[in-house]
């Protein structure tokens, strides 16, 4: 896996390479003709006139040619016809103006390409940015009030909770309250026991990072169990998938940037048809976009996702979790809204304990969205705690869960 | 030109980076999207070991403290306890270790570990934490109590108000009392005696003696007051007992009856229907001066009115649309506007405490039923059925109800029953003989 890696990345760089430097020669080439294409618009006869005459300002000083009078006929013949000339000779003045007008802008307009360009690029990027940042934005703040809604709601069902302590017996918060449980220390459990209660519990002591270790024997014990299956050789890439959990956030943010590139390439190859290539690679980039890497990279793509789920594998997990949604404790108010929970499992389809995550709620106060969640929580992992059986080759379909708790038809049961 | 070609490189270079990054092919798969409509309603399986006698003076006390903890939150409904011959982990030191595995092999969600302590002076320190079994973490503080050792009831009651908040985001109840009439005696001639206990049925005691007939308490928002209706001098009249004191008076001086009384939630007024030349109308008493305001003004019989928690609307049973029917209306009075409309009569509506739902007694095709409805009448619930189920009451947290069933026959008797807001958990509320008009006392203080 790892040799196809490099190779691919090699053979990418190398195309990469190879287009950076194409374009650059490229670049050269466009510059000969554009300044062919400004100098034309000057006729060679009309250049002399204009080096014969001098600098566009100085003819406009030098325009009554008092002097001309003074001339022969036979010069004057000559020179009115320049005269005449000099209105051709101010036409190509014209798209000098624009010229002046930029120059407005930059000093020394002498490279008109590289002055529009730049202009061009703020423009894209101020249109762009409001319609593809502002969404993300607004997304990163909501999803910040949730969880600092959340984080509130937990003081307060702890001073409620305290309320009543408060009245007569005078409670005293416990000291040092979590610390120590779940050091795995128990006389009869056997070594192996044991060993098994050092993996779970530990993790949970360390708190957030604590999911990735966790995944590390299981894959580690995969292939011991059962080293020959093909399928099996799937938990050596689970290292790669160790910083998965970590990008898990901008799966949102993602798609909104992805739609920005596509309407990039359309415009391009319709006011040039002429270089095929560069539709054919924005072709082959929008699908990279679109996710459907499989047309460039079988190999990798098609084994990260695999075959779409089955209706019975859906189904399977839905019900599963459904047995264990146990409402008798959902607080009445959170009976009224829904909530969308976030998880990723293991191969073996346990929930990493850390990934479970509230997405969002249609209602409800921040304490019956908390209780809500916690509700759904231990559905996930009481239920999931010991896996759950689905196709490791569709791994990548069924690794992240958004589940939506709906309670309509608990309401009155 | 040159800006398409720049962004054919930079397309270009984002393509191969999606290629050889492995993770970003992998984010860019669709999580799997489930949606869970149906699930399950069971209690809520809890482990809960003895609790540790910190000496052997309160070895006593650690066993029932712990026992009415138990009683308390399988009295819910909501939990049940793992018997302990299931239990393959014992808890020997309150600061833990805890093996969570094997709490969790015997499918306990909840862990309740509790110690008590003898401070030497005739009080207890009574401390407990509560676990989540499968994030084999604490859900919310440890809490500990000092008291007397004799209150270790109470003391069981609020570690379970603390948990059932903890679990299940509501309010607490537990640490409550019921003011109820006690009934003796054969059905032609019963002896009924105001009575109060703990809400489980502990702590039973009789508050009036039995010569007059009482009716209806209700507690003072404070719980310091109990209003009820007295047949002392033969004709029904509104009374105020002190519980501090045990002294009691008429609450006004009316020339017609007085009856089915109601606090205000701030304690300074009371509901209650006044007849006056044959005439029921309900009036609002200001306990300081004693002086009546009469709300409703109709030829009908307005009775049974509960103040919504925040004291800005009334309801009320009234028979002005023929049939006895709920009606809102403002604190003040004012147009009362009808919210019961199904088959029936309806009567004895009560504001719950957490305002959502307002209950009611049914009576339809020979049968009485509780039931709960919203505020606007909507989404009605049939709790209870039998020959006659009447007067409900409210816990404190507004999710459980009180009410009395009456039983036929010359030997039928009144008995309390309680029942959650969704109509499940329903069951005897213990007590020595017939009971009936319960009444939930507020959280003690």
């Amino acid at each position: 896996m790892q040799a196809g890696a490099v190779i691919s990345a090699i053979f990418h760089s190398g195309l990469l390479l190879l287009l950076v430097i194409g374009e650059t020669r490229r670049e050269m080439m466009p510059e000969d003709e554009m300044a062919v294409a400004d100098v034309s618009l000057i006729s060679l006869e009309e250049f002399k006139e204009l080096r014969r005459s001098g600098p566009p300002v100085e003819l406009d000083k030098l325009e009554p040619p008092v002097a001309t009078e003074e001339l022969p006929q036979e010069e004057r013949a000559a020179v009115e016809p320049e005269t005449v000339a000099i209105v051709p000779v101010e036409v190509p003045e014209q798209p000098d103006a624009p010229a002046q007008a930029l120059s407005e802008e930059v000093p020394q307009p002498s490279q008109p390409f590289e002055v529009s360009n730049p202009a061009q690029e703020p423009d894209d990027l101020q249109q762009d940015k409001p319609a593809g940042e502002s969404d993300p934005l607004r997304l990163v703040p909501d999803g910040q009030d949730q969880v600092e809604l959340i984080a509130e709601a937990i003081p307060e069902t702890l001073e409620s909770a305290r309320q009543p302590a408060s009245v007569s017996e005078v409670p005293v918060p416990v000291d040092e309250p979590v610390q120590s449980q779940t050091v795995p220390v128990a006389p009869e459990e056997t070594k192996e026991e044991l060993a098994e209660l050092a993996d779970r519990q530990q993790p949970e002591m360390i708190s957030t990072p604590i999911s990735r270790p966790r995944r590390r024997p299981q894959s580690a014990t995969g292939p011991e169990v059962v080293p020959e299956p093909e399928p099996e050789p799937k938990p050596v890439p689970e290292p790669e998938l160790e910083p998965e959990p970590e990008p898990e956030p901008e799966p949102e943010p993602e798609p909104e940037p992805e739609p920005e590139p596509e309407p990039e390439p359309k415009p391009e190859p319709e006011p040039e048809p002429e270089p095929m290539d560069e539709p054919s690679i924005a072709d082959l980039i929008s699908k990279v976009v679109d996710g459907s890497v499989e047309t460039i990279s079988e190999e990798g793509s098609s084994r990260n996702t695999g075959p779409p789920l089955t209706a019975n594998e859906r189904d399977g997990l839905r019900r599963r979790i459904e047995g264990c949604w146990n409402i008798a404790a959902l607080p009445d108010e959170a009976r009224w809204f829904t909530i969308t929970v976030s998880a990723e499992l293991d191969r073996d389809g346990r929930p990493l304990p850390e990934s479970i995550k509230l997405n969002g709620a249609d209602g409800g106060s921040p304490e019956a969205r908390q209780k809500a969640f916690e509700v759904a929580r231990r559905a996930i992992r009481r239920c999931l705690n010991d896996g759950h059986s689905m196709p490791v080759e569709k791994y990548q379909r069924w690794r992240r869960l958004e589940i939506t708790f709906n309670p309509e038809e608990m309401r009155i049961r | 030109m040159k800006h398409n070609r720049i962004t054919v490189v930079a397309l270009a270079t984002f393509a191969i980076a999606s290629i050889s990054n492995p993770t970003h092919a992998q984010t860019s798969v669709e999580p799997l999207r489930i949606e869970i409509r149906q699930g399950v309603i069971t209690p809520v399986p809890l482990a809960i070991p003895a609790f540790i006698a910190e000496s052997p003076q309160v070895g006593e006390h650690a066993q029932n403290i712990r026992d009415v903890v138990v009683a308390d939150l399988t009295g819910t409904g909501l939990f049940r306890e793992l018997p302990k011959e299931a239990h393959i982990s014992t808890v020997d030191s309150f600061n833990g270790p805890f093996n969570f595995l094997n709490w969790k092999a015997i499918n306990a969600e909840g862990l309740i570990v509790g110690a008590v302590g003898d401070n030497g002076d005739g009080r207890v320190t009574v401390k407990y934490r509560l676990f989540d079994v499968f994030s084999e973490a604490a859900m919310g503080n440890g809490i500990q109590f000092i008291a007397d050792a004799d209150d270790w009831r109470r003391i069981g009651h609020k570690i379970a108000d603390s948990i059932y908040s903890e679990i299940t985001g509501e309010k607490p109840y537990f640490d409550t009392s019921v003011a109820f009439i006690s009934e003796s005696g054969p059905k032609s001639n019963r002896v009924k005696r105001l009575a109060i206990m703990d809400h489980d049925g502990a702590n039973l005691e009789y508050l009036t003696g039995g010569k007059e007939i009482v009716l209806a308490p209700r507690f003072s928002p404070d719980g310091g007051r109990l209003i009820y209706t007295s047949y002392e001098t033969g004709v029904p009249r509104v009374q105020v007992l002190d519980l501090k004191t045990r002294q009691h008076s008429a609450i006004i001086e009316s020339a017609g009856m007085t009856f089915a009384p109601r606090f205000s939630p701030d304690g300074s007024k009371v509901l209650m229907s006044i007849t006056l030349e044959g005439n029921t109308d309900i009036y609002e008493v200001e306990i300081s001066t004693r002086r009546a305001r009469r709300l409703t003004r109709s030829v009908a019989i307005d009775t049974a009115p509960s103040y919504s928690p925040d004291g800005k609307w009334i309801v009320f049973e009234s028979d002005r649309s023929l049939k006895p029917q709920i009606y809102v209306m403002r604190n003040g009075g004012g147009e009362p506007r009808r919210i019961s409309f199904g088959q029936g009569r309806y009567g004895t509506p009560v504001w719950s405490p957490s305002g959502d739902y307002i209950a009611f007694t049914k009576q339809n095709d020979g049968r009485f039923h509780v039931g709960v409805m919203r505020a606007d009448g909507s989404s009605e619930r049939i709790l209870s059925s039998s020959f006659l189920d009447e007067g409900p009451t409210w816990a404190p947290n507004g999710r459980v109800l009180m009410f009395f069933r009456e039983t036929p026959g010359s030997e039928g008797g009144p008995v309390m029953i309680s029942v959650d807001v969704y109509g499940r958990n329903l069951r005897r509320v213990p007590t020595p003989g017939f009971a009936s008009d319960p009444a939930w006392s507020p959280l003690r203080k």
